[in-house]
């Protein structure tokens, strides 16, 4: 209990040191921020050199059981695929070199380009609404309900049967004809065929399945609203600001680290969906070809049809476009995402 | 100073990242076949451990486990450990075991997949030990062992269990219609006129045959039944265009004018028995696995839609078209207890005892003296019986030999599918369809 | 505040003051609007769980039947039929071992790395943390089979280990990544003061970081629960005897699409499966929620 409140009162020291604005000058006043004290140790400890030279050394001992796993459980087997990419290769004999055959092949491959059209067009609708509608929940239970940690396990709960065998049985029930979903359409005189089994639906009711395991992304974004200065809203209110104001400039800029965690992350992950898509898309991304994900084309190749070549080729592929994602995540988050000082 | 350290770190570090490359590159590499199998000698007698992997449900597990314990007894000097997956995790299993050159010593195979698995020295062969006298196959029919040939002829694979696709059908609903059924040696012809007057006489609702164009396995009969063989001796696909053009006309045609189930109804039916449409009263004809009847009778008993039987795929000009699709047993060249896997997939196969309390459960028992006593047997489950009949009623045909190429699973199980739901849903023309699967067939199965 | 943005909510005030004065202003009407809300929201996200765990307890064969909660011959048969007839309770236990060796892993490595990303300074910091975001990104499915080789040739294929080890070995990159910007938010001033006492790297690590980094070891320690609890593909791969299975891979074998499946069965394990990652997530919430908090700001 007690290292709680000793982290929550670290935590509050943080917060105020931080949001300090770095413009006005630091008087004496002020809280010693992180830079002054490091100064003044430095000063007293004497020669630096030894001490980094030592401090080095000891953040690798740090680092060692990550190192290691990075070295041999990490790098080694994805350079081992990088170069089974440019190889032919069916798992039993040896790979053998064929050099940019593999990419060239993908690009005309029909079934490469729908997965490429289907995950694309799933993360572009997935991703955002994901983040509105859990970032709208969150702002909705952020009003100290009570029971709040009641409703929070039950929004989550739905994330934690995402991956299961069962989820294929469950969506049918909710999207198939009959199912759950027709039914209440037809309270309201609506009769429409099965959402899984039309081709044009398909993809919509993944999307709405990634939708209803939001409960991660929604509790990051309720952590994070506790953590906005309630002085900013009380003095908002004062001004008499409406609630699309607050929201706009004090609310968003104020969780835009936890947005651009969760954008960064949810897009990767939903770049990398493979268990939805294959249990509900029948293993083979029916109907036609409407669930046939990245990954899961992937792992038809690669497991399937033992052309592992061909699949490292697709994995590399992606991971590249993936890390250009990631990097355009990182440079223009300098214009979106404050840290902790006031906007 | 620090420099040195600093250049010597990354210098390790550099040839710790090298080290290890190699070392997952020699692994694959160097992990090449060739276990203890050739210095052991073979023996009638044998001792120590083996592993038996398999797929199946609960039930096939228990009665897996059952026939092992048989088989103990009459080795008291072997132990087998049993191994198992569902079905579609035990090919992910083996994909990765046999890459690793880590398979089982009896490892459960099946004709579709054996092809791809007999590259490499992977299986080892098992003509020697046939030869030897070690496992008996004179009571299978050519045929059957025939299914378990890899590419240079040897036998790869000891079938035990055969399992072929027919045409589940729903005899209750059909009497209710009117309508007789299908006699032995009913062709193409035939049973689009039987569908076209169960179209006219079932009442709304209930369909008569089930949108099964997507499903290649009935394509298969249908070239065998006109005399194409699905591959050529290349790989390569071995049956004309127009062929494939006739055959899916005749779906669409079917869907158009009401007589299988709705595309979208079918897209989404579940993959696993208590799911099928047949058994829930929804069509009157259903494709399945002779094997599944007996599932499938269970789940129609207990939704009370009545009783199901199965016949083969209709005959064409020339003749039956089923093919048959053992499942078998293999043993890896890595293994080091052949004497022992050799001994257990000759009880696996021959043992009366083991054979009835296996009840032909993965496909008929492919020893016809063990078939007809099963089929002789009062105690034999009559669904079990039916579809035991309607296999040797194939298996005394000519069953052609289908030889899978590696790569057939993208085309036939990913792309002929999608590209017939497009077809059938009026997004290309049939035309199109096969042009665009022939297309990529030729590079697929390259 | 400037003067100019003074300015401007001013000129926006008007209006505002306005729809202010039709808010309803009684709280506790509000209040129950939220619950409604939010009840309703509930009953429709969770219907398809619900009916799951009613289904569990209907007999076998009728498992899948219908749309509607029927509660008529409710029976726990599938549970006991999963719990002894088909091994689950055994499952079970395997599960938590294996989830809780995973966490201390997991904890004992990501903390570690965390710790040194976030405090000390040391050459190729930036390359190694940009390798270990470039770590997140590559699909797993090329990594298995390397992967499953090397272990293969250490023998440990169809044991724990080749589960374990890596998360002893920090592969969990994005729990390290959660961890550093968590560290990096606490003052360094404690930090400081223990190194001016003499106390060495370790020491500071294990008596002043770790025991404020509280919040944030309860995430790892929660989300790598539920990561382990839920992983199939690992076990799969790597456990061939029956009685080492985990929950996940017991489930698979109630879905055969070549015989016959258990649906009853199915529905009420994966109920009970749902059990223990609830309960902890319940328990847990506030480290859960003061974690995430502070990994954000800095």
């Amino acid at each position: 209990m007690s290292t709680v409140r000793q982290a929550n009162r670290a935590a509050s020291i943080v917060t105020r040191a931080v949001k300090a604005p770095r413009s006005t000058p630091v008087g004496d006043s002020q809280p010693q921020t992180g830079t002054r004290a490091r100064r003044t140790v430095r000063i007293r400890r004497g020669s630096g050199g030894n001490r980094t030279g030592r401090r080095q050394n000891i953040a690798y001992l740090f680092l060692a059981p990550w190192l290691l796993g990075l070295l041999g459980v990490m790098i080694g087997p994805m350079l081992y695929s990088l170069y089974l990419s440019f190889t032919d290769y069916d798992l039993l004999s040896s790979p053998h070199w064929i050099g940019l055959q593999n990419f060239t092949n993908l690009i005309h491959d029909p079934q490469y380009i729908q997965s490429v059209k289907v995950t694309s067009l799933f993360v572009v609708v997935s991703v955002p609404l994901v983040l509105v509608v859990s970032l709208a929940l969150a702002l909705f239970l952020n009003r100290g309900l009570r029971l709040l940690r009641v409703y929070r396990t039950l929004f989550y709960l739905p994330s934690l049967l995402g991956t299961s065998v069962a989820i294929a049985v469950l969506w049918l029930k909710v999207f198939g004809q009959p199912g759950l979903l027709n039914d209440t359409l037809a309270l309201f005189g609506i009769s429409h065929g099965s959402w899984i089994g039309n081709p044009a639906t398909a993809l919509y009711t993944v999307v709405v399945l990634n939708l209803w395991a939001f409960g991660a992304t929604m509790i990051i974004f309720l952590a994070g609203l506790r953590q906005v200065p309630r002085e900013y809203y009380e003095a908002a209110q004062i001004d008499g600001a409406g609630w699309w104001n607050r929201l706009w400039h004090i609310t968003l800029p104020g969780i835009s680290p936890l947005i651009f965690f969760n954008l960064l992350l949810d897009t990767v992950a939903a770049f990398q969906t493979f268990t939805s898509a294959y249990v509900i898309g029948g293993g083979n991304g029916q109907p036609a070809g409407s669930l046939l994900f990245y990954s899961v084309y992937l792992y038809i190749q690669g497991f399937t049809n033992l052309k592992m070549g061909y699949a490292s080729a697709m994995a590399w592929i992606m991971f590249l476009a993936l890390a250009a994602f990631a990097a355009l995540c990182f440079l223009s988050a300098r214009f979106w995402v404050h840290y902790g000082s006031e906007r | 100073m620090k420099s040195a350290g600093t250049r010597r770190r990354r210098r390790s570090a550099l040839l710790g990242m090298t080290a290890l490359t190699a070392v997952a590159a020699l692994a694959t590499a160097c992990s090449s076949p060739g276990g203890g199998s050739g210095s052991v000698a073979l023996t009638k007698k044998p001792t120590g451990d083996i592993t038996y992997f398999w797929w199946g449900d609960p039930t096939r597990n228990q009665k897996t486990d059952a026939v092992m314990n048989l088989f103990e007894k009459q080795y008291p000097h072997v132990k087998v450990n049993g191994e198992e997956e569902a079905f579609t995790q035990y090919w992910q299993k083996v994909t990765v075991q046999a890459a690793a050159h880590d398979l089982p010593c009896v490892t459960q195979t099946q004709s579709r997949e054996l092809l791809t698995y007999t590259k490499d020295n992977v299986f080892m062969p098992l003509n020697s030990l046939i030869s030897k006298g070690y496992i008996n196959v004179s009571g299978m029919p050519k045929s059957i062992l025939d299914s378990g040939k890899g590419e240079d002829g040897q036998i790869y694979m000891i079938p035990y269990g055969a399992a072929y696709d027919g045409f589940a059908y729903n005899k209750t609903m059909a009497q209710k219609a009117g309508l007789a059924d299908p006699p032995q040696g009913y062709t193409w012809t035939w049973f689009q006129n039987w569908l076209q007057q169960a179209r006219k006489k079932l009442p709304a609702g209930e369909y008569p045959i089930d949108q099964n164009g997507s499903d290649a396995d009935i394509f298969i009969s249908y070239a065998e039944s006109y005399g194409y063989s699905l591959f050529n001796k290349s790989g390569q696909l071995g049956f004309p265009a127009s062929l494939l053009e006739r055959y899916w006309t005749m779906w669409v045609n079917w869907a158009k004018d009401g007589i299988a189930l709705p595309e979208n109804l079918a897209a989404q039916e579940g993959s696993t028995i208590q799911q099928s449409y047949l058994v829930q009263g929804k069509v009157m004809t259903e494709a399945e696995p002779g094997n599944q009847l007996y599932d499938g009778q269970i789940a129609a008993d207990s939704s009370h839609v009545g009783t199901l039987a199965i016949t083969t795929h209709p005959f064409g000009p020339k003749g039956l078209g089923n093919v048959v699709i053992p499942s078998g047993l293999s043993i890896p060249a890595s293994c080091n207890n052949v004497s022992a896997a050799a001994a257990f997939i000759n009880f696996f196969t021959n043992n009366a005892a083991g054979a009835k309390i296996y009840a032909s459960d993965n496909g008929a028992v492919t020893d016809t003296n063990l078939l007809n006593q099963q089929l002789n047997d009062p105690s034999t489950n009559p669904v079990v019986k039916e579809e035991l009949g309607t296999y040797k009623f194939i298996v005394n045909h000519h069953t052609p030999v289908v030889l899978y190429p590696p790569g057939f699973e993208n085309v036939f199980e990913t792309l002929y599918p999608q590209i017939f739901q497009k077809v059938v849903d009026g997004e290309e023309s049939v035309n199109a369809g096969v042009q665009s699967l022939f297309a990529q067939a030729k590079s697929d199965l390259s | 505040m400037t003067g100019r943005a003074d300015a401007a909510i001013t000129a926006r005030r008007r209006p505002f003051i306005l729809f202010r004065g039709h808010r309803p202003t009684n709280p506790a009407l509000q209040s129950a609007l939220r619950h409604i809300v939010v009840i309703c929201l509930l009953i429709a996200i969770l219907y398809p769980i619900v009916w799951m765990i009613v289904a569990s307890f209907r007999p076998g064969e009728e498992a899948l039947n219908g749309l509607g909660l029927s509660f008529s011959h409710l029976t726990i048969s599938n549970y006991r039929q999963g719990l002894n007839g088909m091994n689950f309770s055994r499952f079970f236990l395997n599960s938590l071992f294996l989830a809780v060796v995973e966490i201390i892993g997991t904890l004992f490595s990501c903390t570690l790395a965390a710790y040194a990303f976030a405090r000390l300074d040391f050459r190729f910091r930036r390359v190694l943390f940009a390798i270990l975001i470039g770590a997140l990104l590559l699909p797993s499915q090329v990594l298995i089979v390397p992967q499953y080789v090397i272990f293969h040739h250490l023998n440990l294929v169809g044991t724990y280990l080749p589960l374990i080890l890596p998360h002893f070995l920090g592969i969990d990159a994005f729990f390290i990544f959660l961890n550093t910007q968590f560290i990096r938010g606490l003052p360094r001033e404690l930090d400081d003061a223990a190194r001016i006492d003499g106390c060495g790297e370790i020491k500071i690590f294990l008596r002043v970081v770790l025991p404020l980094s509280l919040p944030a070891v309860a995430t790892t320690a929660m989300f790598m629960f539920i990561n382990s609890w839920n992983d199939l593909l690992g076990p799969l791969l790597y456990l061939s005897n029956t009685s080492l299975f985990t929950v996940p891979q017991g489930l698979t074998t109630l879905l055969d699409t070549t015989g016959q499946s258990s649906f009853g069965a199915l529905f009420a394990m994966s109920t009970l499966s749902l059990i223990p990652v609830a309960a902890f997530f319940f328990t847990g919430q506030k480290l859960l929620v003061d974690g995430i908090a502070m990994t954000g700001l800095k």
